[in-house]
């Protein structure tokens, strides 16, 4: 295990954010943390990258005790965090230069860590434009860049795409899943769980602090057991009453919508109709589930926002 | 030896920081020069001719612009190294910029040191231009080697106030309006623009408290009578160590190199 987390907990005065977490992330793995803002995610990160001191518990880093050996962590791990970077006068050229001597590269090392670097992240293009002046996805692909300037084994990722299009967020994809190619670790903590799903060999869903699950994406949507998941939402004032469908295996209706998981489409759709409950219903959404089910079902609440 | 290697790596790392700041800054070129070279040379042509008349330092006839000027010195190093000090530190920390570099090999102290540098670097620009644009105006400066050393200590004790500042208040919105006050308060009562004897009793005890004060009266002896009166500026000069000691102690005692 090259992370591992023994009964960490973080308060911030009577708040906890994070309580009594235990965690393993293997070597070589893109492991993903997924849950709400608030869950604990970025905390989890600071504290594994030494900015945050744990309140009890401890964690071990590539094999280094956090609380005892900050010192021997920094030089083996990365960091992109998740606000806003890059927004200097200087250069892409010049950032990774900057970062490369302060992890300790001079010479012809830095030179051809800065070349191999700039064509790993796609900015050999820019690599003389103002960071400033580069889109909101090459700002990432930069700052991760930076993180893995001077090969890192462990690559820490608050919200690497969080505010980025379409493209711009499977641009990101692509160029961690060659990061981990060459042998990095990879953590990242993210909301969205298509990122989870796609990028990440196992997934950790955190809430409240608390690791709720872990697994593989496809595990754990086996655990969901059902063929489909449902969305729908009510038109207003109107609800249903659920316990009489015989063909939902389980429901949660939440505000105006209604989560529904079955195995037999046509048989409720079938009693959607004969109990008239149709004409209550304004949009209908059907799809197979997805780790948002997962985390509908390990913590009985929303994911998140985007999802509505 | 490796404690050497350590120093050195360290070393290294500072001049990195500065190297690149100094290249940010001369992407700024205007934003440095207002601050940088206008706003002494305006201060110093606007008071040098609208003041005349003749003063006496140390039984020394002098002129106005001559007290003046070394008066602008000390108070532009006041300027740029509390001031962009606590920008600077503030800024990187609003930014993000610090925690990155908390999560490398960068420590506290090469990350202290690279600021200190960095204003000492701007200090000296900025000191350099004001006591030549002073000499222009016909200012009679005594060059000496001291002269620079004061500069230079002058710079780096002023730049403590700025870590006490930023180590105390995080946020850059609230440090800046405190080093200004700071500096304003330092501005008014210590005795840049007027002799010290021309200060109301009562504001003695004020000036007395302020670091710049101590600055100014070394460099003006320093600059005005000549390296041969060292003496009489040695209590300035200790006060100034001491004071920086103080300040750059408690600074990076509470200069935290992660998050709370």
């Amino acid at each position: 295990m090259i992370i591992k987390t023994e009964k960490l907990r973080k308060k911030f005065g009577n708040v906890t954010a994070l309580n009594n977490l235990d965690m393993a992330v293997e070597e070589g793995e893109i492991f993903g943390l997924l849950g709400p803002n608030g869950a604990g995610k970025t905390t989890l990160i600071k504290i594994l990258c030494g900015l945050l001191k744990p309140t009890s518990g401890t964690a071990y880093v590539a094999g280094f005790d956090i609380r005892e050996s900050v010192k021997d962590i920094k030089p083996l791990i990365g960091m992109v965090p998740q606000e806003k970077l890059c927004e200097d006068l200087i250069t892409s050229y010049e950032y990774l230069w900057l970062f490369g001597r302060l992890q300790g590269l001079r010479g012809s090392r830095l030179k051809n860590r800065i070349e191999e670097v700039l064509t790993i992240v796609g900015l050999k293009e820019e690599a003389h434009r103002l960071a400033k002046n580069l889109s909101g996805g090459m700002k990432k692909r930069l700052a991760i860049g930076i993180g893995i300037i001077h090969k890192p084994k462990i690559l820490f990722l608050d919200e690497p795409t969080s505010g980025l299009d379409p493209r711009g967020r499977r641009e990101i994809w692509h160029y961690l899943k060659k990061i981990n190619s060459e042998g990095t670790t990879i953590l990242l903590a993210t909301h969205d769980m298509e990122e989870a799903d796609v990028l990440c060999d196992r997934v950790g869903i955190i809430n409240k602090g608390h690791l709720v699950t872990v697994g593989r994406p496809k595990e754990l949507k086996l655990a969901v057991k059902a063929t489909y998941s449902i969305k729908l939402e009510f038109k207003e004032n109107m609800s249903i009453e659920l316990n009489k469908f015989s063909s939902i295996k389980e429901a949660r209706i939440k505000e105006e919508y209604c989560y529904i998981l079955v195995d037999d489409l046509l048989a409720f759709f079938r009693e959607l109709m004969d109990t008239g409950n149709f004409r209550k219903i304004k949009t209908i959404q059907v799809r197979e589930p997805t780790l948002e089910d997962v985390f509908f079902k390990f913590t009985g609440d929303s994911l998140n926002e985007s999802f509505k | 030896m490796k404690v050497l290697n350590k120093i050195l790596d360290s070393l290294m790392t500072c001049f990195s920081m500065v190297w690149i700041s100094l290249k940010k800054a001369s992407r700024k070129p205007f934003f440095f020069a207002s601050f940088l070279l206008v706003f002494p040379l305006l201060t110093l042509i606007g008071f040098g001719l609208a003041i005349k008349g003749q003063f006496f330092f140390f039984n020394k006839k002098i002129k106005y612009i001559t007290l003046l000027t070394t008066g602008i010195v000390p108070m532009m190093l006041l300027f740029t190294s509390a001031q962009f000090t606590t920008i600077t530190i503030s800024n990187d920390r609003r930014e993000g910029y610090l925690e990155l570099l908390m999560t490398t090999r960068v420590n506290k102290f090469s990350y202290l040191f690279y600021v200190a540098i960095f204003t000492a670097i701007m200090g000296i620009i900025s000191s350099t231009v004001s006591l030549f644009a002073g000499i222009m105006l016909g200012a009679s400066i005594i060059f000496s080697p001291l002269l620079f050393l004061l500069i230079l200590l002058g710079s780096f004790a002023l730049t403590g106030i700025g870590f006490l500042v930023s180590s105390y208040i995080k946020e850059y919105e609230n440090a800046y309006i405190a080093i200004q006050i700071i500096i304003f308060l330092q501005f008014f009562l210590s005795p840049i623009f007027y002799e010290e004897k021309a200060l109301p009793s009562f504001l003695h005890f004020i000036s007395e408290a302020m670091p710049l004060t101590y600055v100014l009266r070394a460099f003006r002896i320093i600059a005005i009578l000549g390296p041969e009166y060292a003496s009489n500026a040695l209590p300035s000069i200790l006060a100034v160590l001491i004071i920086s000691f103080i300040t750059y102690a408690i600074g990076i005692l509470f200069f935290k190199w992660h998050l709370e």
